[in-house]
């Protein structure tokens, strides 16, 4: 019943621009008291030019950030933040472990595996895109069988 | 005999193509093979050194392992992906390993005791294996431990409006110590995991 308010509630978000697309949304399951989660999922560009995800929220954090892996000189690897993903033209960009990641920072709830949560992502053109995020097990590599199904269109008119 | 010209040399063409692809089969299941085996640790060998406190807040030193084969990860619980990533491995491994596994001790030994006190590494060791020993312990001898065996971290400030919000950097690998608790090598997430059990498995051919 939440997921279809949720898929509801995603339908009837956003503005222009039905170019962009999200599938399978998926977030590891957190520990109680955590602070952060991330947040995986496939953007998919239907239009010839490419769209910058510039911004997300959560109701679940205080603050989201666009995240990407970073090697170094040390041989550490670190999280860094970035202003923007880039989603080519009429092509996809996997955020997944490892590479491009949404970052939830300070959690307000703890992340449940099989329960799920909505994520909103901005373009630099101003649309806004809700997406349905399922959490899947902690030690999770690739998305829930739940999620990998879930097609999200952007902002229909 | 004209016509038998471009058959012979479809024919000859087709031969060839086989040859080539054995040869690139072949060079690819060298290339597997090469991954399969992780490189060895050479040199000086480093000594797994510790004397911290279980996720039960029970104190563990190294030396109450030795004779036992560790897979240690360095990390830290307030991590998004690639602490995760790893101790997703690293459970997978133990899976992987099937009946074996209880003859290994996982370790995940916090970078950042400062706020993975005993009972928030309660919390998260769970998540992935039962198995899994979380070790915190006062700031010096988290370095110490982490010197042992050339683990780097640091702490990084990154700007959030979470009052205090940090983050670490660290080195991302598992470590494979031991039964002498001298670090036999280092294990990644990107490498196959089928690779790392036989490598495991063959490493328990030494244990006492």
């Amino acid at each position: 019943m939440i997921r279809l308010l949720l898929i509801l509630l995603a339908i009837s978000t956003g503005a222009a621009s039905a170019e962009l697309s999200a599938t399978a949304a998926w977030a590891r399951a957190s520990a109680t008291g955590a602070q952060v989660g991330g947040v995986f999922l496939t953007l998919t560009n239907a239009g010839p030019t490419p769209v910058q995800v510039v911004s997300a929220t959560c109701a679940l954090a205080a603050n989201v950030e666009l995240h990407t892996h970073q090697m170094r000189a040390d041989g550490s690897v670190g999280m860094m933040a970035v202003p923007t993903i880039t989603v080519p033209a009429q092509g996809h960009l996997d955020l997944k472990p490892g590479s491009f990641h949404i970052m939830l920072i300070g959690l307000t709830s703890r992340l449940v595996e099989g329960t799920a949560f909505p994520l909103t992502l901005s373009t630099a053109a101003g649309d806004a895109m809700t997406v349905v995020v399922t959490v899947g097990p902690a030690a999770g590599m690739t998305a829930p069988a739940a999620a990998a199904t879930t097609v999200v269109p952007c902002c229909p008119h | 005999m004209k016509r038998l010209l471009p058959l012979g040399a479809i024919l000859l063409a087709i031969g060839a193509g086989v040859v080539l692809g054995c040869v690139l089969l072949a060079q690819r299941a060298q290339a597997q093979a090469a991954q399969l085996a992780p490189p060895a640790i050479t040199g000086t060998a480093q000594h797994l050194e510790f004397a911290l406190s279980d996720h039960h807040g029970r104190p563990l030193r190294s030396a109450d392992l030795r004779g036992r084969l560790l897979l240690v990860y360095f990390g830290f619980t307030t991590c998004p992906d690639i602490c995760p990533t790893e101790l997703g491995y690293l459970h997978r491994l133990l899976v992987g390993l099937g009946a074996d596994a209880a003859r290994v001790t996982p370790l995940f030994i916090t970078v950042d005791p400062a706020r993975d006190t005993v009972p928030v590494l309660a919390n998260y060791v769970g998540l992935f294996d039962a198995r899994l020993i979380g070790l915190t312990g006062a700031e010096d001898a988290i370095r110490a431990a982490a010197d042992s065996v050339g683990v780097v971290y640091s702490r990084t400030d990154v700007a959030s409006t979470v009052p205090g919000f940090y983050l670490m950097n660290h080195s991302r690998s598992t470590y494979v110590i031991g039964p002498d608790g001298a670090l036999i090598q280092r294990l990644d997430a990107s490498a196959p995991l089928e690779a790392a059990v036989l490598a495991i498995r063959s490493l328990m051919k030494d244990l006492p």
